[in-house]
C-alpha cells in the first residue's frame, strides 16, 4: 500500500510535468502547409507558368491484394505500362510512388476505384500553357516544386512563398481532438513574376527563327529583341528549344538559354565598338581617308578582308558599311591597345550584364597585359574575344540609346498575394560615348544597311541601322574552323530614334555570311516588331561621309 | 458574518370553541371554516423546503447546462459552416485556377496559329506599312485646287480657261 502511494506520488507529483509533456508530444502533430507557387506572366499579364493542384499516387504494397489486377486498372489512367507498375506494387516496403503530380481528374478516377493499398498525397504540378514559348527563359521546376533553371530558379525564393504550419492534437486514430490544440500558421503564397517578355511576339520570333534555321540548314540560332532605352527584353529565343511541360524527356542541350549563357566570337558586329571608340577619342575624323588593302601582315599572321580587292579609299563610314577587316585594324591602330581595351570594357564585354539569369556568362576579354601583337588587330574586327548575344545586343542598344549603356532586364516587377504590383527598379545605366558619337555611328550603321553588307535587312518605309557579322568558330585546340561560322546581324530601327534593337544569329548556316543568312531573319523579326509595337518610321538620318558608291 | 437565522417558536394556534351546527349557507368565496386540520410537523415542512430547493437548483443547473450545450452546439455549427465555407473557397479557387489555365491554353499563340493553318489561313509573304500623316483641315479636293490656282495667279478672281 505504501509502495502504491509512493509510486502514485512519484507519477502524479514529481514526474507529472514530464509525463504530461510526453503525452502532449504523442498527441501533437505538426504538418507543413505548402505555399502556393506564384505564377510567371508576360508583360501583358498572360500566364506563362502556373501551378495547378495535383496528387501523388503511392502504393503500400503490404495492403495491395492483387498487384497484377491493380496494375492493369491503373495503367490506362496513369499512362504507365503495366510492367512498370508492378515493381512498386510488389516492393518490400510500406511506401512507393506510382506516379507524381497526377492531374486531379485522373487522381479522382483512381480514387473511385477504391483499390486497396493505393493512397494519395496532395501536391501541385507546374504547367506552361504556351508550351515551348520562352521555355529557356522561364526554365522549369522539379517534382518537388523547386525551380531548377531559368527564371524559375533565379526567383525561386519569391515565387515559392513561405510554407505554413498546422499543429493539432490527434487521437490514436489520427482524428483531431475536439477542443484540443489547433494552431495554424497560414502559408504565405508566392509572388507572381511579371516578365518583360511579350508572349505573342515571342512566339512570332521563335517561328521566324525556326524557319530561318531550317532554310539556311543551320545548327541553331538566337534572336533577342529589346528596348534600348529601358533594357526590357521583349523576346529572347534560342533554337532548338524544348517544351517545359515535358522537360524530363527533353535534351539537356536544348534547355540552355544560350543568348545569356553561351559566349561566341562575335566577329564583324564588334566593329561598331572600334568605330565608336575611335570617333569618341578623336582618333579618326569622319571624313578621313584611308587606303585599305584586302590583306595585311600582323606578326606571323595574315589577315584578310572577306573578298579580294585592290587598295580602296574608304572613310570610317565605308569601313563599317563594307565591313572591312583591314580597315577596322587601321582604325584600331589609331586608337591604340589601351583605349581599345577600355572601350571594349565600357561597352560591357568581359563582364556579366547583370540581367538576373542563372549561369550568365561574362564572355572572355583578355586583360590588357595579356594581349599579344595580334590581339589589337583581331579584336578590332571581333575575333580573339568572346561575348554573349545579350552583351552584343546591349552594345548596339548603347548606340541606339544615344551612347548610354542600359542593363538588360527580363522582369518588370512582382505582384504580391494582395494583388499589388511592385515594379522592379529601373535598369542601371552608364554613359559610354557621347550622343554625338552615337549619332555618327548610327549614320554609319544606316549606311551599312542602305548600301553596305546589310541591304537584306532593309524594310521599305523605314530606315534601319545595323551591322552584319560572320565570325569563325574557334577550335578547342587553337585556330579556327574553316567551314564553321556564326552569321549575325544586329540592328535597330528607326535609325534616328530607335524603338527596338534586334539581334539575329545563325550557328553554322550553309550560307555563312551574316548579310545573307541573318539579315533576312532580322528583317522578318523587325516587321513583327513594327506591327506589334506600333513603330513609326521616324526621320531619316543623313549618310555619313563616304567615298564608296551608294547603292 | 451574521449568525444563521434561528427558527422562531410560533405561538400555538388559537382554536375556536365549538359551536352548534349552523344552518347551511349558500357557498361564497370565503370558505366556512370547518373543523381545524392538524398542522404538518416541522420535519415535513423541512422536507418540503428541501425538495423545493432541489427542484429549483436542478432547474437552474439544468438550464445552465442546456445553455452551455446549446452554445457549444452553435459553436460547432459555426465551425462546420466555417469549414464548409473554407472548402467552398478552396474549391472555387481551384476552379478559378483551372479556368485561368484553360484560358491561357486556349489563347496560346501556337494553338491559334495551328488552328489558322488548318483552316487555310497563312501569314502574308510581305508586309508593307502605310503611315497616314496627321489630318489638318478637311478641304474638298476641287476647292483646294482652285485656292491653289488663285494663290498662284495672285488675284482674288477665278481664272478661267487656263
Amino acid at each position: 500500500m505504501v509502495t502504491i502511494v509512493v509510486r502514485l506520488s512519484v507519477l502524479q507529483v514529481s514526474q507529472a510535468d514530464a509525463y504530461q509533456t510526453r503525452a502532449l508530444d504523442q498527441r501533437l502533430s505538426t504538418v507543413t502547409l505548402p505555399a502556393a507557387r506564384g505564377q510567371i506572366v508576360d508583360r501583358s499579364g498572360e500566364p506563362l507558368a502556373l501551378s495547378l493542384p495535383a496528387r501523388d499516387v503511392y502504393a503500400d504494397p503490404r495492403y495491395v491484394v492483387d498487384p497484377w489486377a491493380t496494375a492493369v486498372r491503373l495503367s490506362p489512367i496513369l499512362h504507365i505500362a503495366v510492367k512498370d507498375l508492378l515493381p512498386p506494387l510488389t516492393a518490400d516496403t510500406s511506401f512507393s510512388y506510382l506516379a507524381r503530380q497526377v492531374p486531379l481528374a485522373e487522381a479522382n478516377r483512381i480514387e473511385r476505384l477504391h483499390l486497396p493499398g493505393i493512397g494519395f498525397l496532395s501536391t501541385t504540378r507546374r504547367v506552361y500553357p504556351a508550351g515551348p514559348v520562352a521555355a529557356q527563359v522561364l526554365g522549369f521546376v522539379g517534382v518537388d516544386g523547386t525551380g531548377l533553371s531559368g527564371l524559375e530558379l533565379e526567383y525561386q525564393r519569391l515565387l515559392a512563398g513561405v510554407a505554413g504550419r498546422r499543429t493539432q492534437e490527434l487521437d490514436p486514430s489520427g482524428q483531431p481532438i475536439v477542443g484540443g490544440i489547433d494552431v495554424e500558421q497560414p502559408p504565405v503564397p508566392g509572388m507572381d513574376l511579371v516578365t518583360t517578355i511579350d508572349r505573342d511576339f515571342q512566339y512570332q520570333v521563335q517561328a521566324a527563327l525556326e524557319q530561318a534555321v531550317r532554310a539556311n540548314h543551320a545548327v541553331g540560332g538566337e534572336v533577342i529583341v529589346m528596348n534600348p532605352h529601358t533594357g526590357e527584353i521583349y523576346a529572347m529565343a534560342s533554337y532548338p528549344w524544348f517544351d517545359p511541360n515535358a522537360f524530363s524527356t527533353a535534351r539537356q542541350s536544348t534547355m540552355r538559354n544560350t543568348p545569356v549563357t553561351d559566349a561566341f566570337e562575335p566577329g564583324s558586329v564588334c566593329k561598331v565598338i572600334t568605330a565608336a571608340a575611335a570617333v569618341q577619342e578623336g582618333a579618326v575624323t569622319l571624313d578621313e581617308r584611308f587606303s585599305v588593302p584586302d590583306q595585311m601582315q600582323i606578326g606571323t599572321f595574315t589577315i584578310h578582308d572577306a573578298h579580294t580587292h585592290p587598295p580602296e579609299p574608304m572613310t570610317i563610314g565605308d569601313i563599317v558599311a563594307q565591313s572591312s577587316n583591314i580597315g577596322a585594324v587601321l582604325v584600331a591602330r589609331r586608337l591604340g591597345a589601351a583605349r581599345m581595351a577600355t572601350y571594349l570594357s565600357k561597352f560591357g564585354l568581359g563582364q556579366p550584364t547583370g540581367v538576373g539569369f542563372p549561369g550568365e556568362s561574362p564572355g572572355l576579354l583578355l586583360p590588357l597585359y595579356q594581349w599579344t601583337d595580334t590581339s589589337l588587330a583581331t579584336m578590332a574586327y571581333g575575333q580573339g574575344i568572346s561575348a554573349t548575344a545579350l552583351q552584343m545586343a546591349a552594345v548596339y542598344a548603347t548606340i541606339a540609346n544615344g551612347g548610354v549603356w542600359v542593363r538588360p532586364r527580363l522582369v518588370r516587377g512582382m505582384v504580391d498575394s494582395q494583388g499589388v504590383f511592385h515594379p522592379a527598379p529601373p535598369s542601371p545605366t552608364r554613359r559610354v560615348v557621347s550622343a554625338q558619337t552615337a549619332r555618327a555611328v548610327s549614320e554609319m550603321l544606316a549606311f551599312a544597311v542602305q548600301s553596305g553588307t546589310g541591304v537584306a535587312a532593309q524594310i521599305p518605309g523605314y530606315q534601319v541601322a545595323g551591322k552584319t557579322g560572320t565570325a569563325r568558330i574557334p577550335k578547342p585546340s587553337g585556330g579556327y574552323y574553316t567551314d564553321r561560322d556564326i552569321a549575325s546581324f544586329i540592328g535597330f530601327l528607326p535609325a534616328s530614334s530607335p524603338d527596338v534593337v534586334i539581334l539575329a544569329t545563325l550557328d553554322r548556316p550553309a550560307t555563312i555570311y551574316g548579310g545573307v543568312a541573318a539579315a533576312p531573319l532580322f528583317q522578318t523579326v523587325a516587321r513583327y516588331a513594327i506591327e506589334r509595337l506600333g513603330i513609326a518610321p521616324g526621320d531619316r538620318l543623313p549618310l555619313p561621309p563616304h567615298l564608296q558608291p551608294v547603292g | 458574518m451574521s449568525e444563521p437565522a434561528r427558527r422562531l417558536q410560533r405561538p400555538a394556534p388559537v382554536v375556536a370553541p365549538s359551536r352548534p351546527a349552523a344552518r347551511p349557507r349558500p357557498s361564497r368565496s370565503l370558505p366556512v371554516p370547518g373543523p381545524a386540520m392538524p398542522r404538518p410537523s416541522a420535519r415535513v415542512r423541512r422536507r418540503r423546503g428541501t425538495i423545493g430547493f432541489l427542484v429549483l437548483s436542478t432547474a437552474v443547473v439544468g438550464s445552465m447546462i442546456l445553455g452551455v450545450v446549446a452554445l457549444n452546439a452553435l459553436l460547432a455549427q459555426s465551425s462546420f459552416r466555417v469549414d464548409d465555407l473554407q472548402q467552398r473557397i478552396a474549391a472555387l479557387s481551384q476552379e478559378h485556377l483551372e479556368l485561368v489555365h484553360e484560358q491561357a491554353t486556349l489563347s496560346a499563340p501556337g494553338r491559334i496559329a495551328a488552328w489558322a493553318r488548318r483552316h487555310g489561313m497563312r501569314l502574308p509573304d510581305d508586309i508593307r506599312f502605310l503611315h497616314v500623316p496627321p489630318a489638318r483641315r478637311s478641304i474638298p479636293a476641287g476647292v483646294a485646287a482652285t485656292v491653289n490656282e488663285v494663290q498662284r495667279n495672285g488675284s482674288g478672281s477665278m481664272a478661267g480657261g487656263e
